[in-house]
């Protein structure tokens, strides 16, 4: 491959925009959550960031993992000396600034804050702020990794995204953390589209039924709600329509392991008529943690190892899913 | 999109409706497997009561199906056409076909079909079937009618024809002339068995016969008054897309400005259609739907007359272009109606570019065979009747067969399907400008030179218009918005996408519904080409969409090798190509690899 061609490709990955005017906006944010610690969000992201940078894609990393930053280390770099934790506390202006250079062309890192309080619980007024400002990053993407749990701040990056990637074990606990984690973001997403909190509620329910009531898609809670404010239902469908997650299973060993995957997409469209996608499966590897024991990234050390290839399948797969 | 409750055996499996036993044994078996109790993937989601509920459903769905009784009971009470049983017709693959044909369906209601045209004229009995479905109850229009085409006999409707040399007229003038588009008609004994089966799981499309002779006056277009009509020499689909655009519908003088664009079935192209309307709302009208049989000798005179024939009018003829309009006054009739909400048929036929012998044969014979009824039915359009038969065929078809089946497919009404409609409306819109603007040209070589989906500017002017007329219809309160996913696509072979209705659920998904290629058919740029036609897309949407460049994709298309960039970023190019047009990128991308590899290691 002549580097002409291979800069000719690379000029095809990127977004053509109508001229200089145009408003810088990420292409895409993509958001890794998962519900579940420790299940390898962010050496997916790490990963998955190299993979994207190398198929020519200007890539910002960004450890949203703001209690439990380490992106960094998966990727083999040190702790960088300017972190998010300087923008949020408005040492620096610009969320660019804080972007330091992997070594891997094309792709920075905003590094997860490093200590204190502060960064790692930012008040509201500063989570809007930051989220705005990946948003306007100029770059072809913004990979988000995601901290565990289900709090707010992790949902709200979650859902800014136009993309979130939710990541799993084919086990019981990672599965059930899974399916809050999607739960919980759905809630949170109906919070700011459902026309009053107690429909946001009800069509909640329908997705989480409690003892006793009928099990309800949340599809006839949205016919409800026509009746009363068709303007409001249409836009509920707009939110129902548009929740659709993206599943990762990691780590999977048996055959069984690589069925969960679509069981989890299928189970769930046909339960709640939501629409789940599956993106792929990274197989169990040793060669991941002795990538991580040596502080570095994956498809650096061990670049033809399953997982690796696993990664650089989901990457072609993001890719894919563009429109 | 509903739970599993709410869903039919065939959703339910995951299966088209037209699997066969085999393939719904297999999917219920893969399905079983995925939801056995030791999986762990419904861990958490639901509890263990509801998952029993969806295993008893799964064996429910493939005790009904995989029993023939049971199924066409079941296909007939969520109005499915019946069943082509494999075997029934003789399947003869044609030459320029890469695969046989299929009908699928994703479950998301959304078909294709590939058909595969046979070269020569209807041989057997050639069938138009009318195929109306209503979303909504109230009304007493049959919700699916399955009416097979001629009875001579038929009502007078005011489906004119309208040579194509009059696009020069204004915008306003331009009543509704109903976009003609495929004719059904099929030779029972052909290949396509995938017309049945085509439908999807609650698909419904509306095909209805009109008798062309009728003077024009409302209701021509009315489903409910076509359905009930036996008549219908011929199939003539007419998506009331583009046509019924105008508001001043109901003018019943036919105006020929906007030209209705007109495609034709190859005598086995079996329109899709479908509507994934509520199963509930479907009802079999069994009272309305008629069998009549056309016979197939008949056609033949016919098809051998229009050809010599050379009336004033039929220009057009010989290609297959002449242009139907159905005038407006269908709207008359639409109140009537109320709510029925039919659905789309989106029948896009072709003749392949690429193989001109079979295909300049097909064209020849299967058009000519159905378009000359056509025009002869429509003889009252002013034009063609001044024109009058010139050969005795003509006449006598003229007399016998004046019964035209129109078959215009609609779309639901449905507020849930507005956000929809655009979307799926937009391949019509693109491609209906086309055959306005270039029949009259086309008509004299269409068979040599296939049109590629109109290319964006061209389709601008009218684009307008058609994306008007779901508007218009619903203010009208009229309750057949337009559908029209049916876009005329000049070449290659069949491939039918059928239009997607869905009752309610919302779909914001941008993002095609996928394509169901057969497995084991090989991606080549050709396949390639028709899907992105079928689409309605040009290669320059195309690019706009993938950023990939109109050369790559032409190359792509194709199969210029050598032109392409290395696998590693062809394979990049080909995926989201892929997922652009619906397709399984990782089987595209492997196949079409395949190719190059196959290449690159010959030459």
């Amino acid at each position: 491959m002549s580097q002409d061609q291979e800069a000719r490709v690379i000029e095809l990955m990127r977004a053509r925009g109508p001229g200089p005017t145009r408003k810088a906006r990420a292409r895409r944010i993509i958001a890794v959550g998962g519900g579940k610690g420790g299940i390898g969000k962010s050496l997916l992201s790490a990963n998955l960031g190299i993979a994207l940078a190398r198929r020519g894609a200007k890539v910002v990393l960004v450890d949203a993992d703001l209690g439990g930053a380490n992106l960094h280390t998966c990727l083999g770099i040190g702790q960088p000396a300017v972190t998010l934790s300087d923008f949020v506390d408005k040492r620096v202006v610009r969320v660019e600034d804080v972007a330091v250079p992997t070594g891997v062309e094309g792709l920075s890192l905003v590094a997860g804050a490093s200590d204190g309080l502060d960064a790692a619980n930012p008040r509201h007024g500063q989570k809007v702020k930051l989220l705005r400002h990946l948003r306007a990053l100029d770059v072809d993407y913004v990979l988000l990794d995601l901290g565990a749990g289900t709090s707010f701040n992790v949902l709200d990056f979650f859902l800014i995204a136009d993309t979130g990637v939710v990541v799993m074990l084919p086990e019981p606990t990672s599965i059930e953390n899974a399916y809050r984690f999607i739960k919980a973001a759905f809630f949170r997403k109906l919070q700011g589209d459902a026309p009053d909190s107690d429909f946001a509620e009800r069509v909640g329910a329908a997705i989480a039924p409690r003892d006793g009531r009928p099990a309800r898609s949340p599809w006839d809670v949205v016919e409800d709600l026509r009746g009363v404010d068709p303007a409001g239902a249409a836009r509920l469908e707009l939110t129902l329509g548009g929740f659709r997650p993206w599943i990762v299973i990691n780590q999977a060993r048996t055959r069984n392991d690589f069925d969960v995957g679509p069981t989890v997409a299928s189970a769930w469209k046909k339960f709640f008529g939501l629409e789940l996608g599956y993106l792929g499966c990274v197989s169990h590897d040793d060669s991941v943690w002795q990538s991580v024991r040596a502080r570095r990234a994956l498809l650096h050390s061990f670049p033809e190892s399953p997982a690796a290839n696993g990664v650089l399948r989901l990457a072609e797969n993001l890719i894919a899913l563009e429109r | 999109m509903k739970s599993f409750q709410a869903q039919t055996h065939y959703e339910v499996l995951e299966v088209s409706v037209g699997a066969t036993t085999e393939e719904i044994r297999r999917a219920w078996e893969r399905l079983t497997r995925l939801y056995a109790e030791e999986q762990i993937a419904l861990y958490g989601l639901v509890d263990a009561a509801r998952a029993d509920m969806l295993r008893q459903r799964l064996k429910q769905a493939v005790d009904v199906l995989t029993d023939d009784k049971q199924r066409d009971a079941y296909d007939a009470s969520i109005g499915l056409p019946p069943r082509v049983r494999p075997g029934s017709a003789a399947v003869k693959p044609h030459p320029s076909a890469p695969f046989p044909v299929h009908a699928v369906s994703t479950g998301w209601g959304q078909g294709i079909a590939w058909v595969t045209p046979a070269p020569s004229a209807p041989t057997a009995e050639v069938r138009a079937q009318t195929f109306a479905v209503s979303v909504s109850a109230p009304v007493p229009v049959p919700h699916v009618t399955w009416a097979e085409a001629p009875a001579p006999s038929a009502p007078p409707r005011p489906a004119t024809v309208h040579p194509p040399p009059r696009p020069s007229v204004e915008p306003d003038e331009r009543r509704a002339p109903v976009p003609v588009t495929t004719e059904e008609a099929r030779a029972s004994g052909s290949p396509t068995s995938a017309g049945d089966e085509a439908a999807p799981p609650q698909g419904g499309a509306t095909m209805t016969s009109a008798s062309s002779e009728a003077p024009p006056g409302p209701g021509a277009a009315n489903a409910e008054t076509l359905t009930d009509s036996p008549a219908g020499a011929q199939a003539v689909l007419a998506p009331t897309a583009g046509a019924k655009a105008e508001p001043d519908r109901d003018s019943p003088e036919p105006s020929p400005g906007a030209a209705a664009p007109m495609e034709r079935a190859t005598p086995d192209a079996s329109p899709q259609e479908e509507a994934p309307v509520g199963a509930s709302a479907l009802a079999p009208l069994p009272a309305a739907s008629t069998n009549a049989k056309q016979d197939a000798p008949m056609r033949a005179l016919e098809a051998e007359a229009a050809p010599p024939s050379a009336s004033p009018a039929p220009d057009a003829q010989p290609a297959g272009t002449p242009e139907i309009a159905a005038p407006a006054p269908a709207a008359g009739s639409e109140p009537a109606q109320g709510p029925v909400k039919p659905v789309v048929a989106a029948p896009a036929v072709a003749a392949t570019a690429a193989v001109p012998g079979a295909k300049v044969e097909e064209e020849r014979d299967a058009p000519e065979a159905e378009g000359e009824a056509k025009t002869q039915g429509a003889k009252d359009a002013p034009r063609t009747a001044a024109s009058g038969p010139t050969d005795e065929a003509r006449a006598e078809a003229e007399q016998d067969t004046p019964a035209k089946a129109v078959q215009r497919p609609f779309e639901t009404g449905e507020k849930a399907s507005a956000g929809e409609n655009a979307q799926p409306a937009a391949p019509a819109l693109e491609a209906r400008p086309e055959p306005a603007q270039d029949t009259p040209r086309r008509a004299p070589d269409a068979a040599s030179t296939p049109l590629p989906a109109a290319s964006p500017p061209a389709a601008a002017p009218q684009a307008p218009k058609a994306e008007a007329a779901p508007d218009v219809r619903s203010n009208d309160s009229k309750p057949e918005p337009p559908a029209g996913p049916s876009k005329p696509v000049e070449d290659t072979d069949a491939i039918v996408p059928a239009k997607s209705t869905p009752a309610r659920e919302y779909r914001p998904e941008p993002r095609p519904r996928p394509y169901e290629v057969p497995a084991g058919v090989e991606f080549n740029g050709d396949l390639l080409r028709q899907v992105r036609m079928a689409r309605g897309l040009s290669l320059l949407q195309l690019s706009e969409r993938t950023r990939i460049s109109t050369r790559h994709l032409e190359n792509v298309e194709a199969d210029r090798y050598e032109a392409l960039p290395a696998p590693v970023y062809l394979r990049g190019i080909l995926m989201s190509l892929a997922r652009e047009l619906g397709l399984d990128g990782l089987r595209v991308s492997k196949s079409y690899l395949a190719f190059v590899e196959a290449h690159r290691t010959k030459g």
